[in-house]
């Protein structure tokens, strides 16, 4: 009676919540939840599977017109998976010292480090990309005066380039995730093995390590996933050192190219009126790497995941003299000192540089309407996309730990967590190809479809950030709620919401931030024909006509902006704890 | 078999003194209990001894050497927590071989040791399962098999059974005894629960807010402590506040409230002093004679049945609410009687009002 007494204030909207918390209605939204994501997330994720039965004529004919684009597709995704791959061994190797320093240290300042960590989070990959192609890269198109100074000159390959690019967009991914679950493992069970006389060495392999596999396989699965999908930076740094080129002549790509910057070169080719011819040859292409990378996406997810409950100790022979002289001394103060090192330059260095670029290059006359379009762009399909992803994803993160049978549960968990692993320019194709053979008429707003597909690759960090907070949390105290006469809604929103607020807060963050630097969904879907920041700083860089300058400052302000917003949002999710 | 000595050992944790100034012996081979209230800075203190946490100052001596320099890993040491921490990954019996094993001990020695901790603490038929296997009383028995296969002469002991059930603590705090006395080992052992530390200690410090009040054999601390704190941490009591009035012949006579009056031994006070009595429930006695000296009239408010003894809340004169605890043979009385209650002086604690308050004295932090 005394929730009544407080929620209710007038009778109507007493009435409201009552009918609100009904069980029909209850179960009709998680119905519509349900639907949404199977339709609008699910479906047109694998939708393009189908395409390779569907299409298999475009394909035949692509395969007359550009007998090389097998190798090239094969060339390409192989790319990809040796990059990434690359990528995440290291991150861990580096990270693994950072997020312990971070967790298990008490220095002050770590929050500092912290935030410095999250903030490339914060840059659109393009800009990224951009920016570490001018650090590390050789750049052709750059006249001599604008050499930055301290630009070092040395990659000239798109292998190298993209590793390093990489470990810029995702080595903060992995120390986030490493640190988060290292979090969780009580301290004592390694305080017990050093009392056993294990060194910290030791202790680590023999105890935190085992304990932690769960997370490190987290880490690798984000990060390889992150480096698999990324296009924008893809094709901002290979661009920029002169490793990626369309020829509208003849509708045909060249240079290193990965798995996503033949998409995000198809996408663009498809849209100029120069192939039109073409269109559906192109189309079966990105198709065909579009299926490529889910599999294979799909499946190294599987492999890792299989991995990470397989394994077992390393060397279970110890050397006890060894390890103790590794735990002390010099050694653990040459790792923490390196994996400094790496954050600083790896991954901070080439992420800011592009600010010393901005100084000191001269002006060159940019077209700064469109700019500003372009930035409010991102930013409305960035806040519609999130909108979206919490209405549906919390109640789905509900639908998840608090419904269903156990077997139901771990269903869905893996199905939300697909879209998380699949390239999101792959997502893009099939959610462009699903729409594209329904055949809506008239065929659906582009803008539309843009935002759907980003809904679609940034919904699983909601329902992830949400499930993780839902599944710390004792289901005792919303009975406890109800008990006291809380209607379910009730309970929710005084007991449990508040209590997960900073979870969804953050899940809404990464969301965000995530919506506003992807490039190759948009391309996907949309060609060039939606310019969203992202897409236009990518075209600046055009070596034919390079506007070094305007995507510089396209990327720095964009950069201001974001690390605005994010900040403010960890200001929100610090007050609300 | 070490010895243990602190020497004005403090911790800080930022502005919280934890642990203040403390010096401590524990001779070897002595089974010693530090008991106190949670948040006195106990498990801090055990924790420096164990060089998990170094202390902000003082020294700490094993064998009159200075061990504060020596690595966690490397003190000669074994250790039992609290929250247990047994290896979740590992079986009960590479639990147990942990410490040999991250020594580098040849498999056959691994094998020997793991075979005898198990044995000694019985749990060789559960050798196979994994912690989560286990019931939380044969847990702790593991947690401690792996505590003694580090074959040291100091087992240190974090609060060991109070995550376990009442009966289950009752009988490993009976193993626990008779382990460390076969084995000869120097033990510490921490606990906040009083009856634990008198039934397994040779001597038991109690510490409240980061000091040591009193030390001693469980029986002195029982029957004569020197401190008030202790006579209500240790066992209960009842306590009447009052002022001396009178001395005569080894005898002081202390006005209570109420214009009620007591003869007792005078333990060194005098006239105008103002003292607080105290007599454990299980001492007084009850009865409807109103001309025995020695007693105080009363109205019994009250039984609580404790299962070999009848508990009585009797509201005294003087205003003070006690109890008194009868055999079950004793003879009865009713709710709402009135009774006598009768203080025998041989087994009154008698001490000088705390300066700070009775209230603020027998406070556990």
């Amino acid at each position: 009676m005394l929730g009544e007494g407080q929620e209710g204030g007038t009778p109507l909207r007493r009435r409201a919540l009552n009918f609100l918390s009904r069980r029909p209605v209850i179960a009709g939204w998680y119905g519509g939840v349900l639907t949404y994501f199977f339709i609008f997330v699910l479906l047109p994720t694998l939708f393009v599977l189908t395409y390779i039965f569907t299409g298999f004529p475009d394909i035949l004919s692509l395969l007359r017109i550009q007998p090389g684009a097998l190798g090239q597709i094969g060339g390409a995704v192989l790319l990809s998976y040796q990059v990434a791959i690359i990528v995440t061994l290291v991150d861990l190797v580096f990270g693994l010292p950072l997020a312990w320093f971070l967790v298990r240290r008490r220095v002050p300042g770590k929050s500092f480090v912290n935030t410095l960590i999250d903030l490339p989070l914060a840059v659109p990959t393009a800009g990224l990309g951009f920016s570490v192609a001018l650090f590390w890269g050789v750049t052709p198109f750059l006249m001599a005066a604008d050499k930055p100074f301290g630009a070092l000159g040395l990659v000239s390959t798109g292998f190298v380039i993209l590793v390093l690019l990489h470990f810029t967009t995702t080595f903060p991914y992995m120390v986030r995730s490493l640190a988060a679950i290292l979090e969780e493992i009580d301290i004592e069970y390694e305080t017990a093995a050093r009392a056993s006389g294990a060194s910290r060495l030791t202790a680590a392999r023999t105890v935190t390590l085992p304990l932690f596999r769960s997370g490190i396989a987290t880490g690798a699965i984000l990060v390889l996933a992150k480096a698999l999908s990324d296009t924008g930076g893809v094709v901002a740094a290979l661009t920029t050192i002169g490793r990626f080129s369309t020829d509208p002549a003849t509708c045909t790509a060249s240079g290193d190219l990965s798995g996503t910057a033949l998409i995000g070169a198809w996408s663009a080719l498809r849209g100029m009126a120069a192939c039109q011819d073409v269109a559906a040859e192109l189309t079966a292409g990105l198709a065909l790497v579009a299926v490529i990378m889910i599999i294979s996406a799909l499946g190294l997810l599987a492999v890792v995941k299989l991995l990470s409950t397989r394994a077992h100790i390393p060397f279970r022979r110890i050397f006890p003299i060894w390890e103790r002289r590794l735990s002390r001394g010099a050694v653990p103060k040459i790792r923490d000192l390196s994996s400094f090192a790496f954050l600083i330059l790896a991954v901070l260095i080439p992420s800011f540089f592009l600010i010393g670029f901005l100084v000191i290059t001269a002006p060159q006359p940019t077209d700064f309407g469109v700019f500003y379009l372009s930035i409010a762009l991102s930013f409305l399909i960035a806040g519609i996309a999130t909108a979206i992803d919490l209405a549906l994803g919390v109640p789905m993160a509900i639908l998840i730990v608090r419904r269903g049978s156990p077997r139901v549960k771990r269903i869905l968990d893996v199905l939300v967590s697909v879209p998380y692993v699949v390239p999101s320019a792959a997502l893009g194709i099939s959610l462009f190809l699903f729409f594209d053979q329904l055949r809506f008429a008239p065929v659906p707003n582009l803008l539309f479809l843009v935002t759907l597909a980003h809904v679609a690759f940034t919904f699983p960090f909601i329902v992830r950030n949400v499930v993780g907070a839902l599944e710390g949390l004792d289901p005792a105290l919303e009975e406890t709620a109800r008990s006291l006469g809380a209607k379910p809604l009730q309970g929710f929103r005084r007991v449990t919401f508040p209590l997960i607020k900073p979870a969804i807060l953050a899940g809404a963050i990464m969301a965000f931030t995530r919506s506003v630097g992807e490039t190759g969904a948009t391309l996907a879907v949309a060609g060039t024909a939606i310019v969203t920041a992202p897409v236009f700083i990518v075209s600046l860089l055009d070596p034919a006509n390079p506007n070094y300058y305007a995507a510089a400052l396209a990327t720095v302000i964009l950069m201001a902006v974001s690390a605005t917003a994010m900040l403010l949002m960890r200001y929100l999710a610090w007050r609300a704890r | 078999m070490p010895r243990i000595e602190l020497r004005q050992v403090t911790k800080r944790f930022g502005d919280i003194l934890a642990v203040d100034r403390v010096d401590l012996e524990v001779a070897a081979g002595e089974y010693l209990a530090i008991l106190g209230p949670s948040g006195c800075g106990k498990t801090t203190l055990i924790k420096i001894i164990a060089g998990i946490w170094p202390p902000t100052s003082g020294q700490v001596l094993v064998d009159g050497r200075d061990v504060l320099p020596i690595a966690l890993e490397d003190r000669e040491l074994g250790y039992v927590f609290q929250n247990i921490v047994l290896f979740p990954h590992l079986t009960v019996k590479q639990n147990a071989t942990y410490g040999p094993w991250v020594r580098g001990r040849p498999p056959q020695e691994m094998e020997r040791v793991g075979r005898e901790v198990l044995e000694l603490v019985d749990l060789l038929n559960q050798a196979g399962f994994f912690p989560g296997e286990l019931s939380g009383g044969a847990q702790q028995k593991a947690a401690l098999a792996r505590a003694l296969a580090n074959q040291a002469d100091l087992l240190i002991l974090d609060e060991p059974l109070s995550a376990l059930d009442s009966r289950v603590r009752v009988e490993l705090r009976y193993q626990l005894r008779r382990l460390v006395r076969e084995l000869g080992l120097t033990a510490v052992h921490v606990t906040h629960d009083q009856e634990e530390a008198l039934s397994v200690a040779d001597r038991v410090v109690v510490m409240r807010a980061g000091r040591i009040v009193e030390d001693g054999t469980p029986r002195q601390l029982y029957e004569a402590p020197k401190e008030i704190f202790t006579s209500n941490f240790v066992g209960e009591n009842n306590f009447l506040e009052g002022v001396v009035t009178r001395r005569r012949e080894g005898l002081i006579q202390v006005a209570l409230r109420g214009e009620q009056y007591l003869w007792v031994p005078d333990g060194g006070y005098a006239p105008e002093d103002p003292v607080v009595l105290a007599w454990r429930p299980e001492y007084l006695e009850l009865g409807r004679d109103p001309t025995a000296t020695n007693t105080l009239p009363g109205r019994v408010e009250g039984e609580i049945f404790l299962g070999s003894e009848l508990r009585y809340v009797v509201r005294l004169a003087t205003g003070d609410r006690i109890f008194v605890d009868l055999p079950l043979a004793h003879e009865r009385f009713k709710v709402s009687e009135d009774a006598i209650v009768e203080f025998n002086p041989d087994n009154m604690l008698l001490y000088g009002r705390p300066y700070e308050g009775l209230g603020e004295a027998l406070k556990l932090e």
